[in-house]
């Protein structure tokens, strides 16, 4: 119920969700990085964490290999994980807003294609591109969001405003374009790089180097900060474009710079794990039902749900088989698709 | 009277269609304009024109002595608010966050809502009966209960001109009732400006003191609702030769269809 507070109710509910979240992120973190082939204790795990990373003077007394374990291996593995989830799980958000659809998601828009088309390309010429090294993958991946992201802003047109039917539209169009693209390169590649397609299509944490890691984390930290300032005009944007106008909202700049932002998310991820699908979709949804629809807290809370999520995924892609490595978008699929028709059931398809 | 809103010969057109050819309008504060005319007359397009929610293509509106061109959309939305026909939400809201987010206009950029918002939030609601419904959810209430949420999303941007956009279309009559009385209410007490876009002419009459009866993009007719409800008028507008009553306590002209005797016949034979 409504009643004037000295303590607005809100920000303390918004506070404890994030505290909770942030809670559960370090214990998942923790238990992710001590599972595995050598298995390490949680508590030896905590120490070595807040040890290396956080540089808190703690005395180690446990092996020196598991250190390199720990900090070396595994955290740089889960960080990968955590930003992937944040990007598109926040990415997923907003789509979902901007175009004002429950389905929309980064691959909808068509801009995860695009950025797979630019991937396998440098997948297939490689050979000729090593100059570039680990960032080629990335950084062809990125070019091929980049110019999807543009086609669409041409298709929408020069209309002050997005029509939000055009864009959906344009996203399938231009899926089932890329993805013919896609089949024609991988039916010309040559097989020994079939495997390495095979894991970058269905989506794969792999660090490849750290300085990736980091400049991937700034990205996504500088991406996530550009919504979260939008999040007033997204509520507003979520009530019709119309309605948004009349309270204020420049709806123009608003659409474009939230559009181009969540895309660029959306592509960065792309371009470093593969198209790891189901998280951007989910969790934005499950987050939903339990914080509502307020992007204030609703970005944040998906962005932690999306990390806590797609770590959780990883772990059990590297842990189910092992030694054998699953790709973590089997894993997200296999997990998002029940539970999100549970949660359907549950309460919230009724409301829509 | 102080002039609220000054329309030049505006004329307006989506792609090639013309919609709106060289209206003018004065609208002083405190009046209670209805806004009526058949379908797709362009009634609407002159409120979305006036939020700037489409741009002026000709002519010129003054909203207060100022050109609409000169008024920031933040700015336009703390002194003119709109009721929207109704809303479709993909998402799930409250009412009490449907209605804060029309402090909006007044809130900077990173801002929360204050205790001030709050405050305002809580009286509107209670003013439009909305108050207990603050923890439900905008989807699942009846269409009289939306339409008061809007009108109190409105109302917290503290308008001093107030467009409504077929408020009462959907509504059964007790509804519609409820919700013309707050917004004459309103305009009574505080002096906020109305028009209203209607095509229920009796709720026209009933409600306003001057009415504008727009066709096919231009003014046909304004005045006092006896000057505008006239057989003339409705003959040319809508083809049509009702009944006119006069409403015994208000005592304002009513329209009632004649149903053409021949047509019953007709359906009579068929049954």
């Amino acid at each position: 119920m409504l009643l004037p507070h000295k303590h607005n109710p809100k920000r303390m509910r918004w506070s404890f969700i994030i505290a909770l979240l942030l809670v559960l992120l370090a214990i998942i973190i923790c238990l992710s990085a001590s599972a595995g082939s050598v298995n390490i204790s949680p508590w030896t795990t905590l120490k070595i964490v807040l040890n290396q990373w956080l540089h808190i003077p703690i005395t180690l007394t446990c092996d020196p290999s598991d250190i390199i374990i720990i900090s070396d291996i595994r955290i740089p593995r889960i960080l990968l994980a955590a930003i992937a989830g944040i990007a598109l799980a926040s990415s997923g958000t907003v789509f979902q807003s901007l175009l004002r659809n429950p389905l929309a998601d980064p691959f909808v828009i068509g801009v995860s294609s695009g950025a797979a088309v630019g991937a396998v390309i440098a997948l297939s010429l490689s050979t000729s591109y090593t100059f570039l090294g680990n960032w080629s993958i990335p950084l062809f991946s990125l070019v091929g969001g980049l110019a999807t992201i543009l086609v669409i802003l041409f298709i929408a047109g020069n209309k002050s405003r997005f029509s939000s039917q055009t864009l959906l539209l344009a996203g399938v169009i231009m899926n089932s374009f890329f993805s013919a693209i896609i089949l024609f390169l991988a039916s010309v590649l040559d097989a020994s790089r079939i495997q390495s397609y095979m894991f970058w299509m269905i989506g794969h944490i792999e660090v490849t180097d750290t300085h990736l890691l980091f400049v991937g984390s700034l990205y996504v930290f500088i991406g996530f900060l550009v919504l979260w300032l939008f999040s007033k005009s997204l509520n507003l944007l979520s009530l019709g474009s119309d309605t948004a106008t009349q309270l204020g909202v420049n709806v123009a700049t608003v659409q474009r710079i939230t559009f181009v932002a969540a895309s660029l998310l959306a592509s960065a991820v792309v371009s470093m794990t593969g198209i790891i699908g189901f998280v951007g979709l989910v969790i934005p949804h499950i987050i939903r039902s339990w914080v509502g629809s307020d992007h204030r807290i609703l970005l944040p809370a998906s962005a932690l749900g999306g990390a806590i999520f797609l770590i959780i995924s990883d772990t059990l892609a590297r842990t189910l088989m092992s030694p054998t490595e699953l790709p973590v978008g089997v894993i997200t699929a296999l997990l998002g698709a029940p539970f999100f028709i549970y949660i359907l059931r549950k309460n919230y398809w009724k409301r829509i | 009277m102080q002039s609220h809103i000054k329309i030049t010969n505006i004329s307006f057109s989506y792609e090639k269609t013309p919609v709106l050819r060289g209206v003018n309008l004065d609208i002083s504060k405190g009046e209670r304009i209805g806004l009526i005319g058949p379908n797709g007359s362009g009634k609407s397009t002159i409120l979305k024109l006036i939020s700037k929610v489409l741009p002026l293509q000709s002519g010129s509106i003054e909203i207060k002595n100022h050109s609409i061109k000169k008024w920031r959309q933040k700015t336009l939305a703390q002194t003119v608010a709109i009721v929207p026909q109704d809303t479709y939400l993909p998402f799930m809201y409250t009412v009490e966050e449907i209605v804060l987010m029309g402090r909006s206009p007044h809130l900077g950029w990173l801002q929360f809502e204050s205790e001030k918002d709050y405050q305002i939030a809580q009286n509107v609601m209670k003013r439009t009966n909305t108050y207990h419904l603050a923890g439900r959810f905008f989807n699942e209430l009846s269409g009289g209960e939306r339409q008061r949420v809007l009108i109190a999303r409105a109302l917290v941007q503290e308008p001093e001109i107030l467009l409504l956009d077929e408020p009462t279309t959907h509504l059964d009559i007790n509804h519609q009732q409820e919700v013309m009385d707050i917004v004459l209410s309103l305009n009574k007490e505080k002096g906020i400006t109305t028009v209203l876009v209607t095509h229920d002419l009796n709720i026209a009459s009933l409600y306003c003191n001057r009415l504008i009866m727009i066709s096919a993009g231009e003014v046909k007719a304004v005045g006092s609702p006896a000057e505008v409800l006239t057989a003339v008028t409705l003959h040319n507008v809508y083809g049509i030769t009702p009944q006119f009553l006069t409403h015994p306590k208000t005592s304002c002209p009513m329209v009632a269809i004649n149903p053409t005797i021949s047509q019953i016949t007709k359906e009579a034979n068929n049954d």
